[in-house]
């Protein structure tokens, strides 16, 4: 049956186009979207900046660290909320900061993400991410084995490690750099998350209100 | 559906014609600052409008092209040539897994489909997770806005609704409000055996579908349950990845006037083997159901460009006094008169092409530069073409009344004797040099406003005197 | 130079003060002005209505009588000059959709679309003028005619005339470019409607304190002033031709 359809609703859009049923080749390129059409990007820490400026105006934390206050900032920032339990992203540089051994060996519990239901009782949830958009204010998410999506979701608290040299000037740059990743279709994440702020919604009578489904909390540490 | 009757009870309604002014202005405003800040924003538009122009031409092959990249990436594609059909694949999928419960994130396509009453009949229970939508199922209503689909429900509705069906005390704060739904849904998400989606884009070179939102419901929806369907109008591709770049700025900024929304979710597939969350299954359900048939006229095939970005709705003047609901269909506002009728059947929705000023704001703000003045006169013709051959009384007089004018306006001195003798005839209404009050179907003007009389020297006779006194010409 | 006046069924039938007016207005100006008798109605109610076999009618008719009208008066520039954006968007915009099948009309038409000017645009981009010589003293404002705005792109001439009236106080309103609630038959299709949207424009106009409320199409006038007449709001409603026509002397 299902077949059939694509058969059918092919051939009325075919008739509909008044093309034969081979189709006719289409058109070798399909017009251009365009490019960024920003200046020249801001050198030295100007996007940092302009990223922190753009995170300022959506309701989301920033916060600045060197490379060596990282674990000092998160244990911190965790000891503040007095939260019990987390989930964190399992990456190569999240690992090399020993941020999960060092709250683990402080008596908190790790939520595995293959159980949502451990997730969505932690307190907090920490991330880095792939990449950043200064423009939007925007957290660029690749999933991955390592990188489960939940994380920066299910808990009420979602804590973002954006690395500086990751922080793009606008969507027209991310999509370049994405279009790359994009190429080898084996290197498509299953899912691509674009994070700005924290979850809203203005459904009652346009009154905003955060944390209605996502996290109620972001907050983003830029490590330079 | 009744146009006439529901817009007037719309418009009589104080509660609901605030709610409208309030959405209104409120995402007027907000667009207008947005695109204002655009850089070149007019230049975007018209290249979005081109894209879209070329895709719809080329619409079997990238329907294809996506097709294929669905497949390559894991997933399941599924062809619908109606609304039953695709209810049909998308309850056939859940028995096969035996899903009990689904939850949904905000999708137009399936309120086109009717996917809940499908659903719930199928024994399977269906649970609208935008806060919104919430709202409005637990009201059993159907939404109002594309964007904003509760927006004709006060906080003291919502919370008698809330105290009524989840049995919560009386509570009044947005953000308590706010707070009862997360938990009760919470429990929904992790106890459902799949989540159905909408889609605002799917990317024919990659097989990606994108869903923009604000409250993290939609990823919850694709992350949390272990089968993920998304429908999607066939209308909704992108040729390429990077068209992106340009259709989600003007999708957002358009519809709410934010510089992004708060997520947006790009998925290509189920999760990968060693991914530890995300669904296992992946399906998209590619509906036709009329939208082929839009396709085949060229006078109207732009209809099929919309983003449903709600723009036209917060600018129609119409729309800000008659709500979402006098549309009678799922979709409302100016796009709601071009493709209701379209997907319907013109039969079925005769009065929405008039439904219209024709005042062109929707045009002004549409990100692809949709022409709705044009569409609507297109469709407008179509309806008294299809009137006259039913035969009606109405639809003859009607033709009638337009065929007399033709013969009184292409005949000067018809035309002139026509002037004189409507200046007798008012007389009998004439009142201070207005008509006050006059037979159907005038009435329908004279109710509330006063009519101007039929000026007893018309400027063709004052003409002849102006002519004589400034000499020969 | 020459204008060939479009008057319009609307004005011809029951404000030929405002043909009067434009006259006035253009005479004065030095303008040659003339008035092709033959004229009638372009045809846009039957189209708006989707009766396109009868607008094409009576538009064919149309192009014929302002095509003659124009290939007159040798060595002179000739110009068809109108008191409503709506039916010079009608001429200008519409009659292509209409004659889409047909390029003898097309090419006729083109002649026409060319020469065609709603009466504003056609004092401040042809003749030249934004200071026509008039005297109002009251407080005016001013209603977009959607089809003006819209389909002709005319925002600024109207505003320059009027701001340069000497006497006059201009104040704009807020929703000055929201739809009146007219739309030709829309009005009697969804009157209810209608006139829920021209309550909006009318606290829009009494809102800002004018005594005037000036604009350039008379299906709007109509709309607005039916309203106020039949409330009794103390607002004056006149047509830009009508403002400009006033200098003051008597």
């Amino acid at each position: 049956m299902t077949a059939d359809s694509r058969e059918e609703i092919l051939h009325r859009i075919r008739k509909g186009l008044g093309k034969g049923e081979g189709g006719e080749g289409k058109d070798p390129y399909p017009p251009e979207p365009g490019s960024s059409s920003a200046g020249a990007e801001p050198y030295g820490d100007g996007l940092a900046r302009v990223f922190e400026e753009s995170l300022s105006g959506i309701d989301t934390s920033v916060y600045r660290a060197g490379r060596d206050g990282v674990l000092e900032f998160v244990t911190g920032f965790i000891k503040e909320r007095g939260v019990k339990s987390f989930s964190i992203w399992e990456t190569e540089y999240l690992e090399s900061l020993g941020i999960a051994e060092s709250l683990e060996g402080g008596g908190l519990d790790i939520a595995p993400a293959e159980d949502k239901a451990g997730i969505a009782g932690t307190g907090i949830g920490i991330t880095e991410a792939d990449y950043a958009i200064a423009d939007t204010g925007s957290l660029v998410l690749l999933s991955a084995p390592g990188k489960p999506r939940g994380v920066s979701l299910i808990p009420p608290v979602h804590l973002a490690i954006v690395r500086k040299e990751n922080i793009l000037s606008d969507m027209w740059e991310l999509f370049g750099v994405l279009n790359g990743i994009y190429e080898s279709h084996d290197a498509i994440p299953a899912c691509t998350t674009f994070i700005t702020g924290p979850s809203r919604t203005a459904d009652i009578e346009l009154n905003l209100t955060l944390g209605v489904h996502g996290p109620k909390e972001l907050h983003v540490l830029i490590v330079s | 559906m009744n146009f006439e009757r529901d817009s007037a009870r719309a418009v009589g309604d104080k509660k609901l014609q605030s709610a409208l002014i309030n959405v209104t202005d409120r995402f007027r405003a907000a667009r207008k600052r947005a695109s204002d800040e655009t850089p070149g924003w007019d230049d975007l538009r018209g290249r979005a409008r081109e894209i879209k122009k070329h895709t719809i031409a080329h619409l079997d092959e990238y329907l294809l092209e996506l097709e294929r990249n669905v497949r390559k990436a894991g997933g399941r594609v599924h062809w619908a040539r109606d609304a039953e059909e695709a209810r049909n694949i998308i309850i056939d999928i859940a028995r096969r897994n035996g899903v009990k419960s689904v939850v949904k994130s905000k999708s137009m396509a399936t309120e086109e489909i009717g996917l809940n009453d499908g659903l719930e009949a199928a024994g399977i229970r269906a649970v609208e997770t935008d806060l919104g939508e919430y709202i409005i199922q637990l009201a059993g209503e159907h939404p109002s806005h594309i964007i904003a689909p509760a927006i004709h429900k006060t906080r003291h509705d919502i919370s008698e609704l809330f105290a009524e069906k989840l049995g919560v005390p009386y509570m009044s704060e947005p953000q308590e409000l706010t707070k009862v739904a997360r938990e009760r849904l919470r429990g929904e998400f992790l106890g459902a055996g799949m989540g159905v989606s909408g889609a605002n884009f799917g990317v024919a070179e990659t097989g990606t579908i994108v869903i923009v939102e604000n409250e993290g419901n939609a990823r919850l929806t694709t992350t949390v349950p272990p089968i993920h369907v998304a429908l999607m109008g066939i209308e909704k591709l992108l040729p390429r990845f990077g068209d992106l770049s340009l259709f989600l700025p003007l999708l957002v900024r358009s519809a709410t006037g934010q510089k992004t929304s708060t997520y947006i979710s790009l998925i290509t597939g189920p999760r990968r083997d060693a991914d530890k969350d995300g669904p296992r299954e992946f399906h998209l359900v590619l509906l036709d159901n009329g939208r082929s048939g839009i396709l085949a006229d060229r006078e109207t095939r732009e209809s099929l460009y919309c983003i449903r970005c709600g723009a036209c709705l917060n600018n129609c003047p119409v729309y800000r006094k008659v709500g979402g609901h006098s549309y009678g269909w799922v979709y409302s506002g100016p796009i709601g008169t071009i493709i209701n009728p379209q997907l319907m059947g013109i039969d079925r929705a005769p009065e929405l092409p008039f439904a219209s000023s024709l005042c062109g704001a929707c045009r002004d703000v549409c990100p692809v530069k949709i022409d709705f003045p044009k569409v609507l006169l297109e469709l407008r013709s179509k309806v008294v073409t299809r009137k006259e051959k039913t035969g009606q009384a109405a639809a003859i007089m009607e033709a009638l009344s337009f065929r007399f004018w033709r013969a009184v306006v292409t005949h000067r001195r018809i035309y002139e004797l026509a002037l004189r003798l409507s200046r007798h005839a008012q007389r009998p209404w004439k009142r201070g040099g207005v008509l006050r009050s006059l037979p159907y179907p005038f009435s329908r003007w004279t109710d509330e406003r006063d009519f101007p009389a039929v000026s007893e020297t018309p400027f063709r006779e004052r003409w002849r005197k102006i002519d004589r006194k400034g000499g020969p010409r | 130079m020459r204008a060939n006046l479009f008057i319009t069924c609307l004005v011809d039938t029951f404000f030929p003060q405002v043909g009067e007016s434009m006259v006035g207005v253009l005479e004065r100006l030095g303008v040659d002005v003339r008035f092709p008798v033959e004229q009638t109605c372009c045809g846009q109610p039957a189209f708006n209505s989707g009766y396109r076999a009868d607008a094409r009618s009576v538009a064919e008719r149309f192009v014929s009588v302002f095509g003659e009208a124009l290939s007159q008066g040798e060595g002179e520039e000739s110009y068809v000059v109108c008191p409503s954006g709506s039916c010079t968007a009608m001429v200008k915009v519409f009659y292509k959709e209409l004659f889409h099948n047909e390029p003898r009309i097309l090419e006729k038409l083109r002649r026409i679309t060319d020469r065609t000017y709603e009466f504003s645009e056609f004092l401040v981009e042809v003749v030249g003028k934004t200071d026509v010589g008039a005297r109002y003293d009251g407080v005016v404002t001013y209603h977009d005619s959607c089809h003006l705005l819209r389909e002709l792109g005319v925002k600024d001439a109207p505003r320059e005339l009027i701001s340069s009236v000497k006497g006059l106080e201009f104040r704009e309103m807020p929703l000055h470019d929201s739809c009146c609630g007219f739309g030709g038959t829309f009005s009697i299709k969804f009157p209810k409607v209608s006139v829920s949207m021209l309550d909006e424009k009318l606290d829009s106009i009494t809102g800002t304190g004018a005594d005037t409320v000036v604009s350039s199409d008379m299906g709007c006038l109509m709309n607005i002033g039916g309203a106020i007449s039949r409330r009794g709001i103390p607002v004056k409603v006149m047509h830009l031709a009508e403002l400009l026509a006033n200098t003051g002397k008597g």
